[in-house]
């Protein structure tokens, strides 16, 4: 480890296409799932993160190494994370918080969630149904019935921009 | 096209994941969501979601301010420099006599005073717009000054009000009112609820100020130990800030005003200093009221219709206009789903809480 052999020790994480990846290890050790790897001595070869792609491996290590950069500064880390976040679209931020929940990265678990939250606090629930995979299970008279109870939070909701 | 996108190569969220963003969205959001799906209507609509749900972070700094006599409230934000109206929200019957609040829920009435049995009162929450109609006890035998206080705890939701030598607590679990003798004090103040207790600024029978507080674990009232050093004929006011209950009082020669927090859950030596504010003008305590913290600077509204916002680090401050002057009172909004009688419908609430005296 660093502080046996005096050099940063680099890892080298494996996507699930089969891209390869060096990464500091003290930026890596932010997913607890790494660190655990790391600590049972399975970290020789190569991590292999079977439920990430490399796409997606890319950007965690983007931000791996922008908020390990950052000293104990909340407010610097949460403007980092923002910016980070600020221009992704809504399939990049959905494959990111199954990886940031893979790799278990309570802190950008916690941002993207949030970031995906402020996506969709204006769209329409047909937008929801659409991006989520999710089938409307209701007829029509029980759709309607339950759109009826809250009619007034349809007020306000952005048009579509997804097809 | 869309769907053609989607089956391709998209895996989508486990429900594991979707309920923790779930939990990030506003209650107006997460009420159209439930048209959704039956599944999302569920999840949604638990009350277990609807508790957990206040506990994220809110848009923080937004105040009811009350608009012309039972005209309902203005949404404010409060910003380091100004007062900024988000909305207007509509109030049942537009009333917008707000005796208490807690966890975002209003205990509501007309402006118009008439008698306490013979009022109508409603639970309202605001984010939602779910509002249930209450009533106080009719033969309480009102007399001498009035305290109220609602609160929220684990798994019940109380109202309690207290008059001359006893009090009365009504529980929304066990859907009644219990009656207790022994209320040694006497003034007249809004309740303030923080962590699952009700705390008024009372004199006792020596006429002593006294930080009392109603604790809803054993449905007994207390007196708090005030901070370290504070006299018996100290003027203090108490106020919610950060989320928690606050002393705060003036110390050296009147320029100066020290605020302390109390730590959750304990009630001995439970005061921590949190920030003086210097050079104040010299006002009564009474017409300083500390509001939020914008950054590291807080906000105090000083004598109703000024709001000053002061930088601890380099003593200054900075002053703004209240737009809405006639605005007297203050109460913090609070988005959440949370609402004390969720589960029944509007027809069977009704019967569930004026049946019950």
């Amino acid at each position: 480890m660093a502080a046996e052999t005096g050099t940063p020790t680099t890892l080298t994480l494996k996507s699930n296409d089969d891209e390869l990846f060096s990464v500091a290890e003290s930026a890596a050790i932010l997913s607890v799932t790494i660190r655990n790897m790391v600590e049972d001595g399975c970290a020789g070869g190569v991590i292999p993160l079977d439920n990430v792609d490399g796409k997606t491996l890319a950007s965690v290590i983007t931000y791996m190494n922008g908020i390990s950069a950052i000293p104990a500064d909340e407010e610097k880390k949460k403007s980092y994370r923002d910016k980070f976040l600020s221009d992704k679209d809504f399939e990049t931020l959905a494959d990111m918080v199954l990886a940031a929940n893979y790799l278990n990265m309570s802190c950008l678990m916690d941002a993207v969630s949030a970031k995906i939250a402020q996506v969709m606090e204006k769209k329409s629930v047909g937008w929801v149904r659409r991006k989520f995979g999710i089938e409307n299970d209701y007829t029509p008279e029980e759709e309607a019935a339950v759109k009826e109870e809250h009619k007034w939070t349809f007020e306000g909701v952005e048009t579509d921009d997804d097809n | 096209m869309a769907a053609e996108e989607e089956n391709t190569s998209r895996t989508f969220l486990p429900f594991d994941i979707i309920e923790c963003i779930l939990l990030k969205l506003p209650s107006k959001s997460l009420l159209r969501f439930k048209t959704v799906s039956k599944s999302w209507r569920s999840t949604i609509s638990d009350p277990n979601f609807a508790k957990i749900h206040p506990q994220f972070p809110n848009p923080p700094n937004l105040f009811l301010l009350k608009r012309s006599i039972d005209q309902g409230f203005y949404l404010v934000k409060l910003h380091g420099k100004e007062v900024r109206e988000e909305a207007v929200l509509e109030s049942p019957n537009g009333w917008n006599n707000a005796l208490c609040c807690c966890n975002g829920v209003l205990l509501l009435t007309s402006t118009y005073w008439v008698h306490w049995w013979s009022r109508e009162y409603f639970l309202w929450n605001p984010s939602t717009r779910m509002k249930t109609d209450f009533s106080f006890p009719p033969d309480f035998g009102y007399s001498g000054s009035i305290n109220l206080g609602i609160l929220a705890t684990a798994d019940d939701f109380k109202v309690v009000i207290t008059c001359k030598e006893k009090y009365a607590v009504f529980s929304c679990k066990s859907n009644s009112w219990t009656e207790k003798l022994g209320f040694p004090y006497h003034g007249s103040v809004p309740g303030i609820s923080v962590d699952g207790a009700v705390y008024w600024v009372l004199r006792d029978e020596k006429n002593t100020k006294q930080v009392v507080c109603f604790d809803s674990e054993t449905d007994e009232l207390r007196t708090l130990p005030k901070p370290d050093r504070i006299s018996d004929d100290c003027l203090f006011q108490l106020a919610c800030l950060k989320g928690g209950l606050c002393f705060y009082c003036k110390i050296g020669d009147g320029t100066a005003v020290r605020i302390w927090i109390k730590e959750e859950g304990v009630f001995e030596n439970c005061w921590k200093e949190l920030i003086t504010v210097e050079d104040l003008e010299d006002i009564p305590i009474r017409s300083i009221e500390p509001l939020c913290f914008v950054e590291n600077k807080i906000v105090l509204r000083l004598e109703f219709t000024r709001f000053v916002c002061y930088d601890p680090c380099d003593k200054t401050f900075e002053e703004f206009e209240d737009t809405h002057l006639f605005g007297i009172e203050l109460f913090p909004f609070m988005d959440t789903l949370f609402f004390p009688v969720m589960k029944t419908s509007n027809k069977r609430k009704r019967s569930y809480l004026s049946g019950f005296w």
